[in-house]
């Protein structure tokens, strides 16, 4: 084969038949990289912090209502606790004035209240 | 995006890495194509003949290289990888033609040296248009394996992966397209 090859290139060597136009090489590059696609382009991805962003948010708000709630609860506490108090001041205050009343209705002086009180004993 | 500076001539491997990131992918596939793009021609230029064909087929085939980027896992070189793409797309140009001229002498007046003769992109004389005759009138494998190793002096591994066919085959597909030449140059001594 090597003395079939040796003929062929005794004929024919390596010289090339073929030409092309005038600069074709140089422009080529250019033809070619005019006709490939844009590459597209893909949504990055948001930084950590940033995507993290709306859960800080809603931990912030559950955070501020929370707050919210038991500063409230403190307060109606503390109003409740004022205002039981201040009923059971009124409350007393009324039953004994009530007890008075009815005392002086009756005619009752203090020695017989306690007469009675130790005679139901 | 990073700092790369791509010289004329680039290493295969760093070329394969910077077409990986999207960032340099088509500064690299730039560099690639001003890097391959005429040995590639050539390659085809010698299946198809013609320049108009040749320049329509090389187009194709970085288009098509571009698109399957992401395909290619830098297991062969990058010129045989878009080796393998271009002369595809030639052989399939030329199956679409299917208008092969017989190996015979008495279709000389009318063949392919005759059309090459008279096409502005041919230098050649009239023996070497008849040796181009000669070739196309090839099967297709044979007219392959001969044209990549006679004029690219590709070596069999590399023809293998082009092509995928394997090397013994290549060998003995080449043995026969020699003998078929010769035979037909020596009618003409």
């Amino acid at each position: 084969m090597i003395n079939e090859e040796n003929y062929i290139r005794s004929k024919m060597g390596n010289k090339n038949p073929f030409t092309v136009p005038e600069g074709y090489f140089e422009q080529l590059t250019g033809d070619i990289m005019s006709k490939i696609p844009a590459p597209a382009q893909k949504e990055q991805k948001p930084a950590f912090i940033k995507r993290l962003r709306p859960l800080l948010y809603a931990a912030a708000c559950v955070c501020i209502a929370m707050f919210g709630v038991v500063v409230y609860q403190n307060l109606d506490k503390q109003s409740n606790d004022t205002l039981n108090a201040s009923i059971s001041h009124n409350a007393a205050e009324y039953n004994d004035k009530f007890i008075d009343d009815a005392a002086d209705y009756a005619m009752f002086d203090n020695d017989e209240i306690y007469a009675s009180l130790l005679a139901e004993i | 995006m990073p700092e790369v500076h791509f010289s004329l001539a680039y290493d295969d491997e760093k070329l394969k890495s910077l077409i990986k990131d999207p960032r340099t992918r088509s500064r690299a596939f730039e560099t690639i194509v001003r890097q391959y793009s005429e040995q590639l021609y050539w390659q085809v230029r010698r299946l198809v003949l013609t320049h108009e064909d040749s320049n329509d087929i090389l187009q194709n085939a970085f288009i098509k290289a571009w698109s399957s980027l992401d395909s290619f896992h830098g297991d062969s070189k990058i010129i045989t990888w878009l080796s393998r793409i271009a002369i595809n797309e030639a052989l399939d140009f030329l199956r679409k033609q299917k208008n092969r001229p017989t190996l015979s002498a008495d279709d000389i007046d009318t063949g392919i040296a005759n059309q090459l003769m008279a096409d502005d992109y041919f230098n050649g004389d009239e023996t070497e248009a008849q040796l181009q005759e000669a070739i196309a009138s090839l099967p297709e494998v044979q007219r392959t394996v001969f044209l990549l190793r006679y004029y690219d002096d590709m070596k069999y591994s590399e023809i293998s992966k082009t092509l995928g066919t394997s090397e013994g085959a290549l060998k003995a597909s080449y043995h026969i397209a020699v003998k078929k030449i010769t035979e037909f140059f020596k009618r003409f001594d």
